[in-house]
């Protein structure tokens, strides 16, 4: 049965075991190199040595061939064939030729020299001027043995005569093989040992690197939960990078943590309040007697629910919005529509107050953006604008477009705001000294929520000749 | 001439004497051909090993019958050759070989090793070899003979033995028309062992060309065989032998005393018997028998104590062993080793050099 083999996500493999992967096969693939090289080394030195011992035995011999009665005689000096003892279970095999070639002495069968690629290596031996000698090598199976053979010229000039002897020694590849084996195996066996040097030294530069990052860890897993101090580490300054991240989030995340408990104490105080009113306001009302009087009480128990009602719904849609930003992408909302949906929506309602609502626009206005929130934003403005309008006014919506922004603004014949209140309206809950009307002091600070999510400006102006205009300016993205 | 002989292996030992009478009646000179020695199997015959051979069938008797003791179903056929006429033969016969080749002949056998003739062996008894005796693991020493002088001291009137080349020169100048026409030694050109040792001490020794002056000038006799040179030395024909196998030598001192055998203190020239098995050979599984055989302890026991060649193992005791050979003469032994060298001798060229020299020398 075959087992299959499962590879483990590389994405998920350790840092430790990719590098160790890496050089490794870096490695590896060096020694290979180095094994190579080592090799073809040994080979050419092997060869070196061994043709050396083939050319001086040849030259041994080229010394004792001499003219004797106009007869090319060779008188083989035994010390050659001790040189090539020196290789000393290796066959041997000899040949002498004459100037045209005719056989002298040695083996009469002995195969010749490949075609000359003007490869003769001419040199003079040392001191023997005129002494002229040219050899060669070359490799030739003889005998069904691979055979290493020097083929050398020796120019042979007597008083009468003038021609290259030619003495062609061969000899089998034993004792070159193993020679280049010995060399090899050493070579092997110093890159083996650097191998595992280089190996151990590797690993260990890794456990070195890699040690900050277990530091850390360490140290942020002994941290309580509620510990968002930031880290102080010696680190290297690829890691610093990572802490100073860590350390950043980790105020971001506070500051986050921070906010939420201080908005879920002012919502709690902001519940609390109005229903602790609401209480009293239904227990006079249960303890009052006279039914006009109770009737008026009981009006200011339905409206002080309506207000806590609103508040509630304000903190909820707050906190959908929040979950909304934070979760759903952009995508692309037609404001237009967007504007002209909601203003039909709230002409009924705004009419029920005796306010009238306008609205004109451009056709066609686009933009990048959550249009849930986009939608929360223009309601809450226009609400806002509908209830502090006097019965009878008249709310104006505007949008616009060029080509560098967009712009809405909703105008009312309200009380409008003073300046000095005016950067304090968008702060959570806040309402102003001397308003009666009913609101959570949410609708604004969601506005702005929402603007700053789309990078839009949120800004208050006055109305002539009395009122308030709330302008929201989109910029537009140059690539979009 | 094809001889072939029949004969029961209890009967070698008797037909050995008888051999050695042939010899000394003076019939033995001729130049043989081949002489085929038919041993039949002791027990049942399963196989059958060729073996050529240049040493005298008398001398390496002892081996091939024990030999037959240890392996009794095979049956041997010893084909015993001049050392030059068994490697003529043994060339001419390819492709067919004989199962093994043994010769005195070193340069002749490693020429035919060398040119890839013979295959490859590799045992514990091979491997016990010093290397100088071996090569390639393709071609073994199994004996170890030095090549020595032997004087009839008859005819020296008491004086003093020469221990050296030196001395013998010295000797033949004083005792000049004595000596004349009674110095022998081996004819180089009909006898492979006689060319060997004298072309190798030639190649070593310029002195040699004094003696080769010397022999000269007395007009030495040439002989083609050990047996003859010591059979005429024994009859007093001749009073100097030169340069005759240790072995042989040894075996007529023993019959006859007056023979005073002589290793040259200044150096003396070792050969060794070798083998090798042919890569065509048709029954290798014998050969190699043999081989392990001869090389083992037990084999070269059976060469120190029956036959008159010297072992070459280390080990083997004996007064005719390479260890007792070289205890006992201080004279400095050197061996011709198994190696490239010997090419130089089997050198067409070389040969009809110093075979001139030789011719030249002689023919005054």
């Amino acid at each position: 049965m075959w087992l299959k083999i499962r590879l483990p996500d590389v994405g998920r493999w350790s840092i430790r075991r990719k590098l160790l992967c890496i050089t490794s096969l870096l490695l590896i693939a060096v020694s290979l190199l180095g094994v190579r090289a080592a090799q073809s080394y040994a080979q050419n030195a092997a060869q070196l040595s061994y043709d050396r011992l083939l050319t001086g035995a040849a030259l041994q011999i080229a010394e004792q061939i001499s003219l004797r009665q106009g007869r090319v005689v060779a008188d083989l000096p035994r010390a050659a064939f001790e040189t090539l003892a020196l290789a000393p279970d290796d066959r041997v095999y000899y040949r002498i030729m004459g100037p045209g070639g005719e056989h002298i002495t040695g083996y009469d069968d002995l195969p010749g020299a490949p075609a000359r690629v003007g490869k003769m290596a001419h040199g003079s031996s040392q001191g023997d001027a005129g002494d002229a000698f040219r050899k060669q090598f070359f490799d030739a199976d003889y005998r069904g043995e691979a055979v290493r053979f020097v083929l050398l010229e020796r120019l042979l000039t007597e008083t009468d005569f003038s021609g290259y002897i030619r003495i062609q020694i061969g000899q089998t590849r034993l004792a070159r093989t193993s020679l280049a084996d010995e060399i090899s195996l050493r070579a092997l066996q110093l890159i083996g040992l650097l191998f595992g040097v280089a190996l151990l030294l590797v690993s260990l530069g890794i456990w070195m690197t890699l040690r900050p990052l277990d530091q850390l860890d360490r140290a942020l897993a002994r941290r309580s939960s509620v510990d968002l101090s930031p880290l102080d580490m010696a680190v290297p300054r690829e890691i610093s990078k990572l802490v100073h991240t860590i350390n950043h989030f980790m105020q971001q995340l506070g500051g986050t943590l921070n906010g939420l408990q201080r908005f879920t104490s002012e919502a709690a105080h902001q519940i609390r309040t109005p229903l602790a009113g609401l209480r009293s306001q239904a227990q006079n009302a249960l303890d009052e007697e006279d039914s006009t009087l109770r009737q008026q009480q009981l009006g200011r128990v339905l409206e002080s629910a309506d207000r806590l009602s609103d508040t509630v719904n304000q903190l909820l849609s707050q906190a959908v919005l929040a979950h909304r930003l934070r979760s759903q992408p952009a995508e692309a909302v037609a404001l237009d529509s967007l504007v002209r949906d909601l203003c039909r929506e709230l002409a009924l309602p705004a009419l029920e107050q005796g306010v009238e609502l306008g609205y004109e626009g451009d056709a066609q206005v686009l933009l990048q953006g959550n249009a849930f929130a986009l939608r929360q934003m223009v309601q809450n403005i226009l609400e806002n604008a509908i209830r502090y309008s006097n019965p009878g006014s008249e709310v104006r919506v505007q949008l616009q477009q060029d080509e560098r922004s967009i712009s809405l603004a909703v105008a009312d014949n309200g009380p409008g705001i003073p300046d000095a209140e005016k950067p304090l309206v968008f702060e959570r809950f806040y309402r102003s000294p001397g308003n009666s009307r009913t609101g959570s002091g949410l609708g604004l600070a969601i506005a702005k929520e929402v603007a700053s999510y789309h990078r839009a400006s949120l800004k208050l102006s006055d109305n002539e000749p009395a009122g308030l205009v709330v302008t929201v300016r989109f910029h537009r993205r140059r690539a979009t | 001439m094809r001889l072939s002989k029949r004969l029961p292996g209890c009967f070698v030992r008797l037909l050995l004497s008888l051999f050695l009478s042939v010899f000394l009646a003076g019939t033995a000179t001729a130049l043989r051909a081949e002489t085929l020695w038919d041993l039949p199997s002791r027990g049942a015959e399963t196989s059958v090993l060729q073996v050529y051979g240049g040493a005298d069938f008398v001398a390496i008797a002892p081996l091939l019958e024990a030999y037959q003791m240890q392996y009794p179903s095979v049956r041997l056929q010893y084909s015993e050759f001049g050392t030059l006429e068994l490697y003529n033969r043994f060339l001419q016969d390819l492709p067919r070989t004989p199962d093994l080749v043994m010769s005195s002949a070193m340069d002749l056998q490693f020429k035919l090793v060398n040119d890839g003739y013979a295959q490859a062996y590799s045992s514990a008894q091979t491997q016990a070899l010093p290397d100088w005796a071996r090569w390639r693991n393709e071609i073994f020493g199994i004996t170890y003979e030095p090549a020595v002088m032997v004087i009839n001291s008859g005819f020296l009137d008491n004086e003093t033995l020469p221990s050296s080349r030196a001395e013998l020169i010295d000797l033949i100048r004083r005792k000049g028309d004595q000596v004349r026409g009674r110095i022998g030694t081996f004819d180089i050109e009909k006898v492979g062992i006689g060319y060997l040792v004298w072309s190798h001490d030639n190649l070593r020794t310029a002195s040699n060309g004094r003696l080769l002056e010397s022999f000269s000038l007395h007009d030495a006799q040439l002989f083609q065989s050990s047996a003859a040179m010591l059979q005429q030395l024994a009859l007093g024909n001749i009073v100097i032998a030169y340069n005759v196998l240790g072995s042989y030598a040894h075996a007529w001192a023993r019959q006859y005393p007056v023979l005073s055998v002589i290793k040259p203190s200044d150096y003396t020239t070792v050969i060794m018997r070798s083998a090798f098995i042919p890569a065509a050979a048709a029954n290798t599984t014998d050969a190699k028998r043999f081989l392990d055989f001869m090389l083992s302890l037990q084999g070269q026991q059976v060469l120190a104590d029956k036959s008159s060649l010297y072992p070459i193992r280390d080990e083997v005791s004996g007064e005719t062993s390479a260890q007792g050979l070289r205890l006992s003469n201080n004279s400095p032994l050197r061996p011709i080793p198994l190696g490239v060298s010997l090419l130089v001798q089997t050198d067409a060229m070389k040969r009809s050099l110093i075979l001139e020299e030789w011719r030249n020398a002689f023919s005054r």
